[in-house]
């Protein structure tokens, strides 16, 4: 091109390169020749400035090899009504809100009216779910992106999740993280096939990767004997003296300790059942009409009952402030299956924590942590007996506050929940969560009474009560038109007004309004 | 009353924060009274004064009053009124019960409507005008006498620049054009002051483009000081293009009295509003179809950082509205607005759009034949299909001819096209650019769509 040889020239100067206009488009020498110049450097300009124009002006298009994209199948359903649109437009305009929340609801409906999205409307709900937890429900989202959604999504690799690979597929070809997800996923639904994947690549993955794995197990238990059998085995491998002296052996022997000691059928876990018995004894009182049981630990450490033994036995090494009992309770406590200490004391948890704090050589500390060590235990096995039990009398804390999502609702209705505080009050929202249910009128208003307080909390509460909105029955809104039109004269209450009960408001507004759809 | 898709009021907003705002206050709790009649739209709205901000909008011709001390315009009360109206239109009740405040200010926008016939001048003695034209033409004289002065030193520093080549331009600095744009200011040719100060807005980091870049920037000027230099042998038109560029700049208010000026009354489409930033100055285009005439129009506004524009057109939506044109040699010329009616998002046109990027070439050529300079130009082309090699966007016309999408089209946008079409052929307005396209608009039957 002309207009290159041009540039070279410029670069260099006219008084280097004065123009050669051999280099030039006949047409354009031509006209130059008709407007002669002496002057060198509007010489070079001139002609510069007609190559530019020639050449901007022929400047043909490209021509592709390309083929046409396809065109999109017609949509087989039913385009959502006018109504949808305009809840749609408001939702997505709306910035504090978890909006991905009521889409799914919305969604929800859709998928049993058999409608699909607006076409307007799909790339900013996909990039909402693309945000948002929305993406983890890919046949949801399939069945209201209707076709023009699905043929869409092959533009745009971040809406990969609207054309989920098969699990196969995941498990062969994903990243470890899609892996990872995949697993925990189908744990809970089919936890012998996510053992099966496990195993498959055992052999192949580092000890970080096992780790994972070996959380994943922990994390949502199962019976499976061909599980127990494989980490019995696994344990018994990292158990060889060679073995433990690597510190990543070391601490997958603490997972699988871990895990073993949660199931009542390992070889572990009767292992110290039968140990411990016989620091068990039972006094006989009152010409034996009664009796009152108690640890009694030796006077002088036996076999079992030593800081080698028990380190060994855990793979953790013993803090210097403790005693060796109380090394043994605090990991036994945190560590064994709850009905352990029902196995071998009284039944009942509160008289089981007293004969343990009871046990000479127990010290303060754990006297008063028994119950946080205790409910640890009982969160991690999802030991329901154990958690109604704790939950009945213990107080409501960071410790106890998981335990209420083991409960059935007609357990937890029965609660009383007059131990709730400000402290712990969006914690519970949370735990109670995870059940996916709608709750009572009369639990959603004590709920929403507790968190519209003007305290130090609003934030927290907000959005706990926000992340929280499914769950709230609808018709607790005339208690928080209420609440709106109370006078707050300070900032904290104002505060709540504009934080909480009006972004509530909105949102079960907008519940109200899908329910009408 | 027209109705406003939420897309085209986000259009309005004077930048990002005005636009967040305005969605912030497009919420019914937030407005203390809301009201819409016929013409126009108001509101109350608690701001951080004493009493509530009054807030209104003439819907037909989207101009809007506030009570709010916001140097913004329009502010985003006006902005989340809008809003407000976009999305909640269903559920607004109409009323003909307009407040005194907003009946005053509606009253006497359609009295300044309806009184705005061509002004008559007033009658002067012969004598006055007389010595007014004496005083103008020495007046002229004078500029044009400074500005060839200027003119000839720029041309002089040009071929200084191409004497000893562009190798060390990018050292040079940014400080070294400024100071001859500044005495291009200084000469009263600030048009040829923008032409320098176009070699600094050259990428000197982009090793493989800059130095045709420079040498484009170089021939552009000099073909401006050739003609600046040949004024009287050019036709009038193309003359009052070199002043132009030189830097005379359009009187509108004389323009819009002169009777002999180029008038067209139509409804006006509005294909799309784009505003840039250079330093302080907000420059703001609204790029125009007569739906009658089939003519294109720009209206050109200047603004000091966020003050307001003289002209706010919404885009999507055809105001029928007489346009006088600046005199000039291009396809594509300035306009202003002498009267404004009523707004509409019913676009029948019978206007026939380009057939594919071979004639849309050939339309640039015409441009070009007619002004040189032409860097804007507006096309709307039929049955085009966006299509990708797996990296780059392009729009393909039917025949197979693509060009490449401006980088400016954001992502958003190309999935919102494809999800519209389906990857069905549409009939698209568009911003032809350097090497690239940008797409305004689509049209769709009797409507037109923003991108």
């Amino acid at each position: 091109m002309a207009w290159n040889e041009l540039v070279k020239m410029a670069l260099l100067g006219t008084e280097k390169i004065p123009l050669q206009t051999a280099v030039l488009p006949h047409k354009i020498r031509e006209i130059l020749e008709k407007l002669p110049e002496n002057d060198r450097e509007a010489a070079f300009l001139k002609a510069a400035a007609l190559t530019w124009l020639y050449e901007k002006a022929g400047q043909k298009p490209d021509r592709t090899p390309l083929p046409n994209i396809a065109l999109a199948n017609a949509e087989t359903l039913s385009i959502t009504p006018p109504q949808y649109s305009s809840l749609f437009r408001r939702l997505l305009s709306e910035e504090k809100l978890p909006i991905h929340l009521l889409l799914t609801v919305v969604f929800e409906k859709m998928g049993t009216k058999n409608l699909v999205l607006p076409h307007d409307l799909l790339v900013s709900i996909l990039t909402v779910a693309e945000k948002t937890n929305l993406k983890k429900k890919p046949e949801l989202l399939q069945k209201v992106v209707g076709e023009r959604g699905k043929w869409l999504a092959q533009f745009n690799k971040k809406w990969s999740f609207l054309t989920p690979k098969s699990v196969d597929n995941i498990w062969l070809e994903g990243s470890n993280a899609e892996r990872r997800d995949l697993l925990e996923a189908l744990r809970q639904t089919d936890p012998t096939q996510t053992f099966g994947y496990i195993i498959q690549v055992w052999d192949e993955i580092n000890a970080n990767e096992r780790r994972g794995f070996l959380k994943l197990l922990e994390k949502y238990p199962s019976d499976n004997p061909a599980e127990l059998a494989f980490l019995e085995r696994f344990f018994e491998e990292l158990s060889d003296e060679k073995s433990m002296k690597k510190e990543v052996n070391r601490l997958m022997r603490e997972d699988v300790v871990g895990i073993l000691l949660l199931k009542p059928k390992s070889n572990l876990y009767n292992f110290i059942l039968e140990n411990f018995k016989k620091y068990v004894k039972t006094e006989k009182k009152l010409l034996g009409l009664s009796s009152k049981t108690k640890i009694v630990l030796p006077e002088v450490y036996d076999d079992f009952l030593n800081v080698e033994n028990l380190e060994r036995l855990f793979g953790v090494k013993k803090t210097g402030g403790e005693t060796i009992p109380e090394f043994m309770m605090r990991q036994f406590l945190t560590l064994l299956h709850p009905q352990f200490w029902s196995t071998i004391l009284t039944n009942y948890w509160a008289e089981d924590l007293k004969i343990i704090a009871d046990t000479e050589g127990v010290g303060k500390d754990l006297k008063k942590n028994c119950l946080t060590y205790l409910a640890a235990a009982t969160a991690k096995s999802k030991h329901r007996n154990c958690a109604l039990d704790i939950l009945k009398t213990a107080e409501i804390n960071a410790t106890t506050l998981p335990l209420f999502g083991l409960l059935t609702d007609e357990e937890l209705g029965k609660m009383a929940f007059e131990k709730l505080t400000d402290q712990n009050l969006a914690d519970f929202v949370e735990a109670l969560k995870s059940r996916n249910k709608v709750w009572s009128r009369s639990f959603s208003q004590l709920i929403i009474n507790y968190l519209a307080q003007p305290n130090d909390q609003i934030r927290r509460n907000a959005d706990a009560a926000k992340n929280a909105c499914l769950h709230f029955d609808p018709s607790i809104l005339n208690e928080l038109y209420d609440l709106s039109r109370k006078e707050f004269s300070d900032y904290k209450g104002q505060q709540l007004r504009s934080e909480l009960i009006f972004p509530m408001i909105k949102l079960l507004e907008y519940r109200l309004e899908i329910d009408r759809l | 009353m027209n109705h406003f898709s939420k897309q085209q009021v986000e259009q309005l907003a004077p930048d990002a924060s005005s636009l967040k705002a305005g969605k912030d206050l497009a919420n019914l709790a937030k407005w203390v009274t809301l009201g819409i009649s016929d013409r126009a739209l108001w509101g109350e709205v608690q701001g951080s004064g004493k009493n509530p901000y009054q807030t209104q909008v003439d819907g037909n011709s989207t101009a809007f009053k506030c009570s709010c001390p916001s140097r913004k315009f329009p502010c985003k009360h006006g902005l989340g009124l809008l809003f407000l109206f976009a999305e909640n239109a269903a559920n607004l009740k109409q009323t003909n019960d307009e407040p005194a405040w907003v009946k005053e200010w509606m009253d006497k926008r359609q009295e300044k409507a309806e009184k705005q016939t061509p002004s008559v001048s007033e009658e002067k003695t012969d004598d006055s005008d007389e010595k007014k034209a004496k005083q103008k033409t020495k007046t002229q004289d004078d500029r044009l006498a400074n500005a060839q002065v200027g003119a000839a030193e720029l041309e002089l520093w040009l071929k200084d620049l191409v004497r000893n080549g562009f190798l060390s331009i990018p050292d040079k600095g940014a400080a070294y054009f400024e100071r001859t744009a500044a005495r291009m200011v200084d000469a009263k040719a600030s048009g040829l002051g923008n032409f320098v100060k176009g070699f600094n807005r050259v990428n000197y980091y982009n090793g493989t483009t800059w130095q045709s870049d420079v040498l484009e920037q170089a021939a552009k000027t000099f073909l401006t000081l050739e003609g600046f230099k040949n004024l009287e042998k050019l036709t009038p038109s193309v003359s009052d293009d070199i002043k132009s560029l030189v830097g005379w700049s359009a009187k509108q208010k004389e323009l819009l009295e002169d009777e002999n000026a180029e008038s067209l009354t139509d409804e006006w489409l509005t294909l799309a509003r784009i505003t840039e930033r250079e330093d302080d100055l907000t420059i703001q285009r609204h790029y125009l179809l007569g739906l009658q005439s089939h003519r294109f129009a720009m209206i050109l506004d200047f603004a000091y950082k966020n003050l307001a524009m003289p002209t706010l057109l919404m885009p999507a939506t055809a105001t029928k509205a007489t346009l006088v044109f600046q005199p000039s040699n291009a396809l594509l010329r300035r306009a202003f607005i002498k009267n404004q009616g009523a707004n509409t998002t019913n676009i029948t046109t019978e206007f026939k759009p380009l057939a594919d990027w071979t004639a849309a070439q050939h339309d640039i050529v015409q441009h070009f034949q007619k002004f040189p300079w032409a860097d804007d130009i507006i096309q709307v082309i039929a049955d085009l299909t966006l299509t990708t090699d797996g990296t780059v966007w392009f729009l393909r016309d039917r025949g197979g001819a693509i060009l490449k999408l401006n980088p400016q089209f954001a992502e958003e946008k190309i999935w919102q096209l494809l999800a519209v079409s389906g990857g069905i052929a549409k009939t698209f307005a568009v911003l032809r650019t350097r090497e690239t396209v940008l797409p305004l608009g689509i049209f769709e039957e009797n409507s037109y769509q923003i991108l």
